[in-house]
């Protein structure tokens, strides 16, 4: 497995853990769900958690890919990568277009701000998947 | 011009005379419930508008030149989009968390939606210029 692909396995699973537990915690009737100051307390704290995590984990990897010869990111890894924005971006549009342009005339503003999180995270971890996936099918462009 | 970029072009005049058209008529001094109505309103036109004259124009170009439009992507297509779509990407996600803010500090859903809906049309422009940019460029 190459250095770039652990850290998209790395980010892929540290995103599903940190919004796992935030979007579990807001469906079991956290108050984050409809209340500001319980949102930004229970996100801040996750989304931090999880910088601090991923930050670790880079430099778990790096330690580890020292004793490797060293690799520059080449043309597939920005393929792969360019494939896996392109569709992140698809779903995130369209999250947008529900959150935005239908929501508003149906429900409270938390409600929005939530489900506008949750596009964002949603299309994050799909292009991430898709990146795993891609190098682990040996997709090349 | 490939068909791909005529229809980029075309697209691009539509979004920016049907949101400049909104822009200009939308009532901006209005809150709350009016405001959402207005712009309820305001988007089903844009809507209808944009629908009726992208297809109408891309069937006209279809017919015109049939072969240019049944050509299947190729490579250089394939990479171009893919390039315009991440820089939307970042665009977009810029933009939605810069509407998250602005919903969660004014809890004004009209502020919100018009905040979303530049985010959406600035991340469509972006992703249709560099297309079109790439294409006269010969990247």
């Amino acid at each position: 497995m190459t250095y770039t692909e652990k850290k998209s396995w790395l980010m892929l699973v540290a995103m599903l853990l940190a919004y796992g537990l935030y979007f579990g915690l807001i469906l079991a009737g956290h108050p984050a769900g409809y209340d500001k100051f319980a949102m930004l307390w229970l996100f801040g704290t996750i989304a931090a958690t999880q910088a601090v995590v991923v930050i670790a984990g880079h430099v778990w990897l790096a330690i580890g890919a020292r004793k490797l010869p060293p690799s520059r990111v080449d043309e597939r890894d920005r393929a792969i990568a360019a494939r896996g924005a392109k569709i992140s971006y698809y779903i995130l549009l369209t999250g947008t277009i529900l959150v935005g342009v239908v929501m508003p005339f149906t429900e409270p503003p938390m409600k929005i701000v939530n489900t506008a999180l949750f596009a964002i995270v949603i299309a994050e971890l799909i292009g991430l998947l898709v990146i795993v996936t891609s190098y682990r099918r040996g997709w090349h462009g | 011009m490939t068909f791909r970029e005529k229809i980029d072009w075309l697209t691009i005049a539509v979004i920016a005379l049907a949101f400049g058209w909104y822009a200009a008529v939308y009532p901006w001094g209005l809150r709350g419930v009016p405001a959402l109505a207005a712009q309820g309103g305001l988007l089903l036109v844009v809507a209808v508008a944009m629908t009726m004259a992208l297809t109408v124009a891309a069937v006209a170009l279809a017919i015109y030149r049939p072969r240019d439009a049944n050509a299947p992507a190729d490579e250089r297509d394939r990479d171009i989009t893919r390039r315009a779509s991440t820089r939307a990407y970042y665009v977009l996600i810029v933009g939605a968390a810069c509407s998250f803010a602005l919903a969660y500090w004014t809890a004004d859903l009209a502020v919100v939606l018009n905040g979303l809906l530049a985010a959406i049309v600035a991340a469509e422009l972006v992703r249709l210029v560099t297309q079109v940019a790439a294409y006269r460029l010969g990247e």
